[in-house]
């Protein structure tokens, strides 16, 4: 198999989600284009092009506030998963192993591995900061794009306040202001619900061959199994 | 993407808002700079609109109207334009002290007036005007609009 199949073969899962990703994204760009000059129109305002849009406020707020409760999932999820348990889910770990774990569970210390990572085998702050490393990359692009959220939505809510003939707002109101937290809740509690969700149904439901589902022999009380 | 906020004199300034999607994360800081075109072009549209009413020149004020705007004007006036436009009781604006533009939105204000302007294909136009504050948030009350 040459070295560019093997790589697809290899990454056909991370390659499928980020081709998916950019298709969404471009209709995205269409379809929030379409609706932005809907709104222009029926106001007697001007127009304004694909270009224009992928690069305004209006599509910036859009994508932001996804993105940010995207990454607030997941790192939620992850934190939440060291110390809670959810019996015969799949997402979840022993129901005996709550906690961060010992050094043997974890192939740390003396239980490290040929094969395991550089920042795992060094020890002190490296495998401090490496044991934590996943979340605090996900903690630190849900800020970013919470707060390019706050930036985006700031100018975009300003254009429509001017539209309305109000005084636009100081970024530090905008963030107190219902228009921030609707746009922040409302992708909040959706997050929520489906990995909450996930974690329940994946007790009693099946899908052979995922690796988020248990096998489809395997007892409802199982915890922690998957395919 | 651009964010700036200029203070020049006593005009503060906040420049229309753009944003690169592809720099939105990973550049955030470094690519806010100033960018202040659109600033001072919505600035000087404004500053020609009251320069040419204090000037009588009803033709060169219309053709800086938004298109609903004058519409509006000419239907409730019942006259055309550049008639009715020297006919409303336009202030003498002054100097301009204060100008924010987001998106295609801009508003400045003036010692004497405040106005609210629209982008469009032609360039900034003077959607409201002759606009005086109301409390509690409430929509400036203009006496022409669109």
């Amino acid at each position: 198999m040459s070295r560019v199949r093997t790589f697809v073969h290899d990454s056909s899962l991370s390659l499928f989600f980020g081709g998916m990703f950019l298709l969404a994204l471009v209709g995205q760009a269409f379809a929030g284009m379409h609706e932005y000059n809907a709104g222009q129109r029926a106001q007697g305002l001007g127009e304004i092009s694909l270009g224009v849009y992928v690069t305004s406020a209006d599509f910036a707020v859009d994508v932001t506030e996804n993105w940010q409760s995207e990454y607030l999932q997941f790192l939620l999820f992850m934190l939440a998963t060291v110390w809670f348990v959810q019996k015969g889910s799949p997402e979840s770990k022993q129901l005996d192993h709550i906690g961060r774990e010992n050094d043997k569970q974890q192939k740390l210390g003396e239980y490290v591995e040929e094969e395991s990572p550089r920042w795992a085998k060094a020890g002190g702050l490296r495998t401090q900061i490496f044991s934590s490393s996943l979340p605090l990359m996900m903690g630190v692009i849900f800020l970013v794009s919470w707060l390019t959220q706050s930036i985006a939505g700031w100018a975009a809510y300003n254009e429509t306040r001017l539209e309305q003939m109000q005084d636009p707002l100081r970024w530090a109101d905008y963030l107190l202001a219902a228009d921030f937290w609707s746009r922040s809740l409302q992708n909040w509690q959706s997050e929520l619900l489906a990995v909450g969700s996930m974690a329940v149904l994946s007790i009693y439901l099946r899908q052979r061959g995922s690796s988020e589902s248990k096998p489809v022999g395997e007892p409802h009380e199982s915890t922690g199994v998957s395919s | 993407m651009r964010v700036s906020t200029i203070v020049v004199g006593y005009q503060r300034r906040v420049s229309r808002k753009r944003f690169a999607l592809a720099a939105v994360l990973l550049t955030l800081g470094a690519a806010a700079g100033c960018g202040n075109a659109d600033d001072h072009a919505v600035t000087d549209t404004a500053d020609a609109f009251y320069a040419a009413v204090a000037s009588d020149d009803g033709a060169a004020a219309c053709a800086l109207l938004a298109p609903r705007t004058r519409s509006e004007l000419e239907q409730s006036a019942g006259k055309p334009c550049d008639t009715a436009i020297l006919e409303e009781d336009i202030p003498e604006a002054g100097q301009a002290r204060r100008t924010q533009v987001f998106g295609k939105m801009g508003q400045v204000q003036y010692a004497g007036d405040t106005a609210f302007l629209a982008e469009f294909h032609s360039g900034w136009r003077m959607m409201a005007l002759i606009c005086a504050p109301t409390p509690k948030d409430l929509p400036y009350d203009c006496k022409v609009s669109g």
